[in-house]
């Protein structure tokens, strides 16, 4: 290739880049999700979701106005950040609640709307065509006289947990329908770090719901009777008689120091962990500084008594 | 007669039975601490007595690795951020009874449901993510030969293109026998995201009574997952020296136009159906050009300044 044409690619490199250069989008913006929707709600119904407002680079402080159009359901929708709000510069994703509140003697039926959402820079340029960038949130909400029951465990965990302190089964509900919900029961049955032998079951009761279209972590207790290790528990949570969880986790029992210096951010040293070499090392440092100091006592002592041989001499000679 | 001892060497008595007492205390403490070094002490104990006459073997079978406790972002919906990557984790438990330094690799694989998202090659930013570790016996988590789990946890960048709909996240393992029990997580939501990116807009310099001429662009990019349209309004442009300029005699369209052939801007905002589809690569922008012209009424001087909105919504 000819320094000729190493110069050429080089300018054509260059213009090509600078055409995508213009063609880069200067600022955005996004919802998620972006609309507001509930097949079943009932008349007296709380009904509550975020709406993220999202930035790739949110470089400024957005001022934000939202404007509810929904009919004869305004009154019903709220934002909980009102209806002018900033969104903080650095936030990626911000979130803009929308409460829907069905008065108790409200017809049945299906119901839409929107919510117009603007923003513009807290400091926006004087100078030329400002573009601003908004959104447009859909609303479909339906009123019915329905019972749904439909909830969903979306997680659970065993925390680590402190010796004698109950063992925590914390079930992440998902509540989709319109009653109170959630499961009934759960079991744990315990068995050592290889799962092999069998410690023990426990079962609960679980009395704590979770409301109509809410996600709610639960909170179950049972008895700790381990000593410090590592255990597995199969767990099943149970709605009524159906098992709606058939699993199993591992967790730890934990000495209460070891979990207090956890909590506090500070792990307290493994001795089993540390390499031979080092414990080695440090009676090998330990037997010297033991050696010294008594060599020198030794040395004292020796001395001493030269000091005293002399003296006793001494005083021969002068009863002599 | 009686012997008495040499006052010289009782300091060098005295110090060897402390070094001998020193010696035993660190070796039991090493025991306490390693018991590896007792089984050590009892063969050499055995060897030195002549007990070896009995042998005993016993072959240990393999186990192979089982996952548990898969989770996806924690249970929680998966909100993406426009026009970048959103780092979810994915995580659980994998246990080798014969130890986790038997494990040859676990992978994690994270995904829309439905998707086949088995192995590296199934990878697809759009509904597949995958990890592996295929050195896993190194891992912080695996802290030894009688430890038998491995925690798997991977955050995963997910596009801003991701599809919406059910994700899962699945655990594999594998030792060096063959592949292990996987587990996967419960659903989670990856929610739709609707946004856009706009470029500037700019008119340059224009006369009053006069109309602007040649291409005044701002591209409009689709930054979201799902096909989108727009809807644009704006406000009159206010002049620092004198005057403004109605909000009406700006015109746009989705094709180069001149001055009176495009659609008046006004304070309403108005769909303009370009029909963004969802974008299914970072590399190749899915975005619409829009195109504005501006009339200068008279009676205007200096720089005119004001606001056109683009406001993001479904696809119509």
């Amino acid at each position: 290739m000819t320094p000729k044409t190493k110069v050429l690619l080089l300018l054509s490199a260059i213009l090509v880049f600078s055409v995508f250069q213009n063609n880069i989008a200067k600022a955005g913006f996004g919802i998620s999700p972006p609309s507001v929707v509930n097949k079943n709600l009932v008349p007296g119904s709380f009904y509550q979701q975020d709406i993220f407002l999202v930035q790739n680079n949110p470089t400024e402080t957005l001022h934000a106005t939202a404007k509810i159009d929904a009919g004869n359901i305004n009154s019903w929708i709220r934002i909980e950040n009102g209806n002018t709000f900033d969104i903080p510069k650095g936030t990626q994703q911000f979130p803009m609640k929308v409460s829907v509140s069905v008065p108790s003697d409200a017809n049945l039926g299906h119901y839409d709307g929107t919510i117009t959402l603007n923003t513009i820079p807290a400091n926006a340029s004087k100078d030329g065509v400002q573009v601003t960038l908004g959104a447009e949130i859909k609303i479909s909400i339906d009123v019915t006289s329905i019972q749904v029951s439909d909830f969903s465990i979306q997680n659970f965990q065993i925390p680590d947990v402190a010796k004698a302190s109950p063992i925590k089964l914390i079930i992440k509900i998902k509540n989709d329908g319109n009653i109170d919900n959630g499961p009934t029961k759960a079991s744990l049955t315990f068995f050592d770090q290889y799962h092999s032998k069998q410690l023990g079951q426990q079962e609960e009761n679980i009395t704590e719901k979770a409301k109509s279209f809410q996600t709610k972590d639960i909170s179950v207790d049972f008895t700790n009777n381990f000593d410090v290790g590592q255990y597995w528990a199969d767990v099943k949570i149970y709605n009524g008689e159906d098992v709606v969880v058939n699993s199993k986790i591992i967790f730890s029992v934990l000495a209460q120091t070891v979990l207090a210096d956890q909590q506090e951010g500070f792990v307290f040293p493994n001795f089993a962990q540390i390499p031979v070499w080092v414990f080695i090392a440090v009676a090998v440092a330990v037997i010297i500084i033991f050696v010294i100091i008594i060599v020198i006592l030794v040395l004292r002592r020796n001395k001493k008594n030269g000091i005293k041989k002399i003296k006793i001499h001494n005083d021969t000679k002068n009863q002599d | 007669m009686e012997q008495r001892e040499n006052p010289e060497q009782k300091p060098k008595k005295m110090l060897a039975i402390l070094a001998g007492v020193l010696a035993v205390l660190v070796i039991f403490l090493g025991i306490l601490i390693f018991p590896s070094w007792g089984g050590f002490i009892e063969n050499f104990k055995m060897f030195s007595l002549g007990a070896l006459d009995v042998s005993v073997s016993v072959s240990v079978g393999n186990v192979l690795p089982e996952a548990s406790s898969a989770s996806l972002n924690g249970g929680d919906a998966i909100t993406l951020t426009e026009n970048t990557t959103t780092a979810i984790t994915a995580s659980g438990t994998v246990t080798d009874n014969n130890s986790c330094k038997d494990l040859a690799s676990v992978s994690i694989a994270v995904y829309k449901d439905g998707t086949t998202c088995a192995v590296i090659g199934d990878a697809d930013n759009d509904n597949c993510y995958f990890y592996t570790d295929s050195d896993p016996t190194n891992d912080a988590s695996c802290t030894g030969d009688d430890d038998v789990t491995y925690a798997a946890s991977y955050a995963f960048n997910i596009q801003y293109y991701a599809d919406g709909g059910t994700w899962e996240a699945t655990i594999i393992s594998s030792d060096v026998v063959g592949a292990g029990t996987p587990d996967t997580s419960a659903g989670v939501t990856l929610n739709d995201l609707q946004a856009l990116d706009v470029g500037s807009i700019a008119y340059g310099s224009v006369n009053p009574g006069a109309d602007s001429t040649g291409d005044h662009t701002a591209d409009v990019t689709n930054t979201g997952n799902t096909a989108v349209d727009f809807k644009i309004s704006g406000t009159d442009l206010t002049c620092d020296a004198r005057g403004s300029i109605p909000v009406t005699s700006e015109q746009y369209d989705l094709a180069g136009f001149s001055y009176g052939a495009g659609t008046a801007l006004s304070g309403t905002p108005t769909d303009v159906d370009a029909n963004l589809p969802a974008p299914s690569t970072a590399t190749v922008p899915v975005q619409d050009t829009s195109y504005w012209q501006v009339s200068i009424p008279n009676g205007t001087k200096g720089t005119c300044s004001g606001t056109t909105s683009f406001a993001v919504e479904a696809a119509l």
